[in-house]
């Protein structure tokens, strides 16, 4: 049995870049082994762990999907003097990028910085803008011709980074979008080991979310779920921005609403966490949520989606910081839903008018 | 292989009216295949089943046959016409471009209005002149929605270095036509000459969904970095055939990336890794077919890509084919 919070460490500091996500889709593996009734990867990367549940059929299939990758750099062109110059692999700032140490995944891992102009060798303009994504480059401390021999154009770039334990059970480190979401999967198949419960499960670990969602959509379609969840990350509370475009870190799983997300699983979300008594938040989204649920939703003839967002602070940079409690709450909240789930429940799903 | 080109280079092909390169590479394929079909979005597929028999696994090989055009959208009392782009063209490239109207073979000039600086040009201050003295006379030569593709045809530079203005991406076609003569491979292969690429690989996309194949391949061009003050890419001219890894619609997975690049080390094929953020293909509509297809790409470097003068290197194409038909001969 796995410590939940011991394996979001482990899953945050594995690497796994949009199209190579081998090893964050290894460690999902390793850790439902047992509870899973059958595991399986596809073509082109996913994931897919099966808990059948009990009772006669037809009973509803459940989708519940997390992005295993992370963004990353690539190495898109080797300069003069072995600087490696970068392309994004989902977007970066690059305000962030500046100082940071990286793992460049060449014929091995070659630990780098990055590094640009220093100041005082800047123009007072250059000093008062933030360099652009094409004027960092990465330093392997190696002479051009072992660069040469070791790297190639193509090579993934990851951030490295320890996962840090702050105060009040926070956790701060990279990728934690979405290992966050990866690891409320698990704990969501652990807990449901606890309940009866009828629907059958698909939880599946999505791959090239960070380029377009690309791993949820072709999963979707193998499935044709009655229902999906996708569990992804949202925008922690932050000094300088506005309290009604994030959500509270340790305040619960955020349970969003919007035309994205079928009314029916929301009500039922909410419902669930009050009679549970999980703490849960809400956001409505009117347009994009930017996550799995998004192209989920419109495969074929249309798939009932919701989804639940982990609070997190400082997106897309190496310290995303979230309240480990957050996690786990989603996924006792997540496995009291589907055991909540039946035929009746899903019928009534493709009926809007009546309630 | 240049005559190849040539051959290839001269129908015209917006997207959308891809129809006389069509029958152009439906003429030269058949006698090398065993079926020949197209679709209702006018994508051409060219089938070669594959010697496992019929429990042969199937690879989709996708080259787009259209090219960056104008549209006609509005036509003046003088007879100039008014031209939306069909495809990614810049108005700023465009000035004194000469054209010729697909469906009459009318030539135009672009003109653009006085007073605005070229870098804040846009289509609505270009026009077409196709010489008509008046609305009557224009409307008999060009009608609304008619559509242009550049007049410049086929050319050379030196002995290897070939230019045209739609070597992007006839190029990938005869790549495609060559390797369906000479390969024999395990795998049945299912060319797909691609309607629509240029507005959002609209071809490619149903072509996915058809055939639903074990793997997917595109053949195109990608932009070098090998001329003055250019993007930093790493793609040289006549540096030998890209394998793609990243483009601005797809990543390609390593394990799929790494058989073709074995498959050049085994033919002893010089090759390049192709990182080119700001360049589409077919790939990214391609992976997304029903339960996902896994995609990756072989591309001929070239320069000027995005400009009437697109300019390859003879041997890159070569070897391209080598690579090509190599790696479908390995597939068992």
């Amino acid at each position: 049995m796995f410590n939940a919070k011991e394996l979001l460490i482990g899953l945050t500091e594995a690497t796994g870049s949009p199209g190579d996500e081998t090893k964050p889709a290894a460690l999902l593996r390793e850790a439902v082994n047992g509870l899973a009734d059958t595991i399986e990867t596809d073509s082109i990367g996913n994931t897919f762990l099966y808990c059948a549940g009990e009772g006669n059929t037809p009973r509803p299939r459940v989708m519940i999907t997390a992005h295993t990758d992370e963004i990353s750099l690539m190495v898109a062109h080797i300069d003069k003097g072995g600087f490696l110059r970068v392309a994004e692999v989902g977007g970066f700032d690059p305000r962030t990028l500046l100082g940071q140490e990286v793992i460049v995944h060449g014929k091995r891992k070659l630990p780098g910085v990055v590094g640009s102009k220093p100041p005082h060798l800047s123009s007072p303009e250059e000093r008062n803008k933030s360099v652009p994504l094409q004027e960092l480059f990465i330093d392997l401390a190696m002479p051009e011709a072992s660069v040469r021999e070791l790297v190639n154009v193509g090579n993934f770039i990851t951030i490295s980074r320890r996962t840090m334990e702050l105060s009040g059970g926070r956790l701060a480190g990279k990728a934690m979008d979405n290992r966050a979401g990866v690891t409320t999967l698990a704990i969501c198949l652990s807990e449901l080991r606890k309940l009866r419960f009828s629907a059958d499960v698909y939880a599946v670990g999505t791959v090239q979310e960070e380029i377009g969602c690309k791993g949820a959509q072709t999963a979707a379609f193998r499935l044709l779920p009655d229902l999906a969840v996708a569990i992804d990350v949202c925008h922690g509370e932050t000094p300088g921005v506005a309290s009604d475009l994030v959500q509270k870190l340790g305040g619960g799983p955020v349970v969003s609403f919007g035309p994205r997300i079928h009314p029916k699983l929301f009500k039922r979300l909410t419902d669930v966490a009050r009679d549970a008594n999980i703490p849960v938040q809400i956001e409505v989204t009117q347009g994009p949520t930017w996550t799995d649920a998004d192209p989920i939703q419109i495969v074929q003839a249309g798939i009932p989606t919701a989804l639940i967002s982990i609070p997190l602070r400082y997106m897309h940079t190496s310290v995303e910081t979230l309240a480990f409690e957050d996690v786990r709450h989603a996924g006792l909240l997540l496995a009291r839903f589907i055991a909540s789930l039946d035929m009746s429940f899903v019928e009534g799903l493709t009926c809007y008018l009546k309630n | 292989m240049k005559e190849l080109i040539r051959q290839l280079t001269i129908p015209s092909g917006p997207s959308g009216y891809e129809a006389p390169v069509k029958e152009v590479i439906h003429t030269l394929v058949q006698p090398h295949v065993d079926e020949v079909y197209d679709d209702a979005l006018g994508n051409l597929y060219a089938v070669k089943q594959g010697a496992s028999g019929p429990a042969a696994k199937t690879i989709l090989l996708a080259a787009h046959m259209d090219e960056p055009a104008l549209s006609v959208i509005d036509i003046d009392d003088q007879g100039f016409l008014r031209v939306a782009p069909l495809g990614p063209l810049r108005a700023s490239t465009l000035v004194g471009a000469r054209v010729v109207f697909a469906r009459t073979g009318r030539r135009g000039i672009v003109g653009a209005e006085h007073g605005v600086a070229q870098k804040d040009l846009e289509f609505s201050h270009l026009f077409v002149d196709i010489g008509a003295a008046s609305l009557d006379d224009a409307r008999e030569h060009v009608r609304i929605g008619d559509a242009a593709t550049f007049a410049y045809g086929f050319d050379e530079v030196g002995a290897d270095l070939i230019v045209g203005h739609a070597l992007d991406n006839r190029v990938g076609c005869a790549v495609l036509v060559e390797a369906l003569k000479r390969t024999h491979s395990g795998y049945t292969i299912v060319a797909v000459f691609s309607a629509q690429q240029e507005v959002g690989s609209r071809g490619a996309r149903v072509a996915g969904q058809r055939i639903h194949p074990d793997a997917a391949l595109v053949l195109d061009v990608s932009p070098v970095g090998d001329t003055p003050k250019s993007e930093r890419l790493a793609l040289t001219l006549g540096g030998g055939p890209g394998i793609k890894a990243l483009d601005a619609t797809m990543v390609v997975a390593p394990k799929v990336r790494d058989i073709i690049v074995d498959a050049a080390r085994l033919a002893d094929v010089p090759y390049q890794i192709e990182v080119s953020p700001r360049t589409a293909s077919d790939a990214g509509a391609l992976f997304l077919g029903r339960e996902g297809i896994p995609t990756g790409g072989i591309v001929v470097p070239a320069r000027y890509v995005g400009t009437p003068s697109q300019m390859v290197h003879l041997r890159d194409v070569e070897q391209t084919v080598t690579l090509l038909t190599a790696y479908l001969g390995q597939l068992q």
